[in-house]
Order: C-alpha cells, then sequence, then structure tokens
C-alpha cells in the first residue's frame, strides 16, 4: 500500500507540523487507520489524501489542547478570496542560506502552520495548488502566507546570508 | 580543519531537506505501520476512480448520513421513538426559540461567525445558497453559532454549531418539532450541528450545504 519512503515521508510530514516524533509518529498511526478503516473506495491522490488526514489530525489534537488554533486570523477575509494573489518571487529565499542547526532553530521558531508550509514548499517541493489541496485552503491564501513566510525567513538570516558572501 | 557538516551554511531548501531526511521511522515503527497496512490492504483497490478531494475519508459520517438518510428511514422513525419517547430534547426547544426570536433579523455573514467558521475547520455555505442570518446564542447555557440559510426556491434551513457533544450518544438523530424538521450530526470531538430545516426546504438541498460545510468530518 505505502512503501517505507512514503511512510517515512508522511513520518516527515507530521513532523513539521508537531515538531515531536513521538507525536508524529502517532498522528501517522491514526491517520492510516481512519484511512483504512474509512476509504472504501479508491482514492486517486492517496497520498495528499493522507497528509489531509494528518493535518485535521493534528488540528484536533491542538484543539483538544486548547492552543492558538492554526489557522492565522490576519486578514482572513481578505486572504480568503481566491482572487488575491500577493506578487511573489520564488527565488527569493532560494539564496538563504543557512546551516542544518540554523534549520533546528528555523523549525522551532515558526508556528506549526509555518513550518508546515515551509515543509511542502522547500523538502516536498509541491507547487501552490498541491499545497492549497492538502491545506484546503484558496490556493490565493497559501501564496500570499508563503510570501510572507519567505519574508520572515529573509528577515531572520539575509543579514547572515549576505555576510557569509562577504567573508 | 574539517568543517563540521551541521555548520556549513547551504541554500535553505537544501539545509532543510537535510534536516528532515535525517527524521525517520525507526524500523520497528515501519514494520508496525507496515502490519497494519498489509493488513488492510487487501480490501483496498488502488485503481484510479475520480473522487472528490474534499472528501478525505473522515467526511465517511456523510456517506453513512447518505445511507441513513435515504435507506433506513424507517430505523430512524424507530430510532426517533426509542430515543426520545413523546419528549424533545431541551437543545431543540432552545434552538427554536432562537429561531423563532430572530426571525426578523438579515445580517447575512457575521465577520465573527465567519472567522469562528474558520477557527473551527468548517468551510464556509456553499455560495449558491443565500445566508440569512449568522449569530452566537445560547442553547441550553453553551454558546453556539446559528447560521441560517435560504433555500434556492423555498424553505429555510438553521445550523446550530454547538461546542460539546450534544446530550445524544447516537451520530445522527433527527425528529420533527414544531413542524420543523431538526437532525442532530456529530462532527468531532466537542463539536456537532443542529440542522432545523422548514418541511418545504428540500431535503437534498440541507445536505448539500453540510457537505459544502464539512468535508473533513472526523468522527
Amino acid at each position: 500500500m505505502f512503501d517505507k519512503d512514503e511512510l517515512n515521508k508522511f513520518y516527515r510530514y507530521a513532523i513539521s507540523l508537531t515538531q515531536d516524533g513521538d507525536l508524529a509518529y502517532d498522528l501517522l498511526q491514526s491517520a492510516l487507520e481512519r484511512y483504512l478503516k474509512k476509504v472504501s473506495k479508491a482514492v486517486e491522490n492517496p497520498n495528499a489524501y493522507l497528509k489531509t488526514i494528518i493535518r485535521n489530525l493534528f488540528i484536533d489534537h491542538e484543539r483538544r489542547k486548547k492552543v492558538v488554533p492554526m489557522i492565522s486570523m490576519d486578514n482572513e477575509e481578505i486572504l480568503n478570496s481566491d482572487n488575491y494573489v500577493e506578487p511573489t518571487d520564488d527565488r527569493s529565499m532560494d539564496d538563504v542560506l543557512i546551516t542544518r542547526q540554523e534549520a533546528l532553530q528555523l523549525t522551532k521558531l515558526l508556528t506549526p502552520e509555518e513550518n508546515e508550509l515551509l515543509y511542502l514548499w522547500a523538502v516536498e517541493e509541491y507547487s501552490t495548488a498541491e499545497i492549497s489541496v492538502i491545506s484546503q485552503q484558496p490556493k490565493g491564501t497559501i501564496l500570499s502566507k508563503l510570501h510572507r513566510l519567505k519574508k520572515r525567513v529573509r528577515e531572520q538570516f539575509a543579514a547572515d546570508t549576505q555576510a557569509a558572501k562577504k567573508g | 580543519m574539517i568543517q563540521d557538516d551541521n555548520q556549513i551554511k547551504k541554500p535553505i531548501k537544501q539545509a532543510l531537506k537535510e534536516f528532515y531526511s535525517n527524521k525517520s521511522l525507526t524500523s520497528e515503527q515501519l514494520d508496525r505501520l507496515q502490519q497494519l497496512t498489509s493488513q488492510n490492504s487487501c480490501e483496498l483497490e488502488r485503481k484510479p476512480e475520480k473522487v472528490d478531494f474534499h472528501d478525505t475519508g473522515e467526511s465517511s459520517i456523510f456517506s453513512r448520513s447518505k445511507y441513513f438518510w435515504l435507506s433506513s428511514m424507517a430505523a430512524s422513525v424507530m430510532m426517533f421513538f426509542i430515543l426520545f419517547d413523546n419528549s424533545h430534547p431541551g437543545l431543540i426547544t432552545s434552538a427554536y426559540q432562537d429561531i423563532a426570536k430572530d426571525s426578523e433579523l438579515h445580517n447575512g455573514l457575521d465577520i465573527a461567525v465567519s472567522n469562528w467558521l474558520a477557527v473551527n475547520n468548517i468551510s464556509p455555505v456553499p455560495k449558491e445558497f443565500d445566508i440569512e442570518m449568522s449569530k452566537f446564542c445560547q442553547l441550553e447555557k453553551q454558546i453556539a453559532t446559528h447560521i441560517r440559510v435560504a433555500g434556492k426556491s423555498q424553505g429555510t434551513a438553521h445550523f446550530f454549531f454547538h461546542q460539546k457533544d450534544a446530550d445524544l450518544q447516537a451520530e445522527i438523530v433527527q425528529g420533527v418539532e414544531n413542524e420543523m424538521n431538526w437532525k442532530i450530526i456529530y462532527i468531532r470531538e466537542n463539536i456537532s450541528v443542529l440542522v432545523m430545516y422548514t418541511q418545504d426546504m428540500r431535503e437534498e438541498a440541507v445536505q448539500k450545504i453540510l457537505l459544502g460545510m464539512l468535508p473533513n468530518v472526523i468522527v
């Protein structure tokens, strides 16, 4: 059904949300159980489908803990419009250089939703359309969030990157 | 001197890929998961089939609800009599009073209600239906979110999202109160929806609204 590589990818996706290996494993196991129990018909895109289940389980888990919700509230009304697209520069963050240690710091700095977005964009190299399907948010919202995330990461690490280039 | 690989600056995508590549399931975890999937894989076909992506499996309550609605009317009637034995749950009465109280209110979709739906992972009402009124209210001293939706040509439906598991254990219960049909549907932990609709509202329209708003129900 799912091979080892796929299971590890799901696990990493769950880690991008939880930043916790044990919780990520629990989420993945629960998601697989739900997938197997509930899916009575073949699915066109099982990978995206399972990721959506993992995401929803994580949202439920956070809600039970009464943690701040995943969906950010700022400009939500505008962002939710499918027609709203901010200009994005996909290469703008590719220039940012970080160490593996800084990657760890970055994941701790970001919210679960930002980590998820960064993971899907950077590691899985998903398009905004694909991310939109998994997160069930309009493409315009994803583009805007990605744009803001890139800006934030650039601000965090751009100075270091420039210094490294000069050095 | 050899530089520690952890300290070498790399493009962010590469650094993140390396960071996450270190996160892998242990062989024991992998075995358990593969065992889990292999036990069930024979029951599932992998043959691609066009499926509405929003039907993510968690929405199977609605698949079941279709069966309930369309093919188990007799069972529903029996359940109604068994469960309620001529007495209506306080929740229904309370909701009916709220409907009557706000019958003249026409404020459309309130921003706070819209935000509440988003935060609770509930999709907007399908665009083809008009939201006549939305507000927060109290049902049996519990805050609920009340949305009144007009049918395309006739009828009105009310959706009360209730932040507790409802005081009923069955996943879907239904009945009639003051000539309004009602159903209570368990959505997920700590949230249920009470749907009340006039008898001239088409059942298919109610179901379409519910499926549009709750494509990812987790039971």
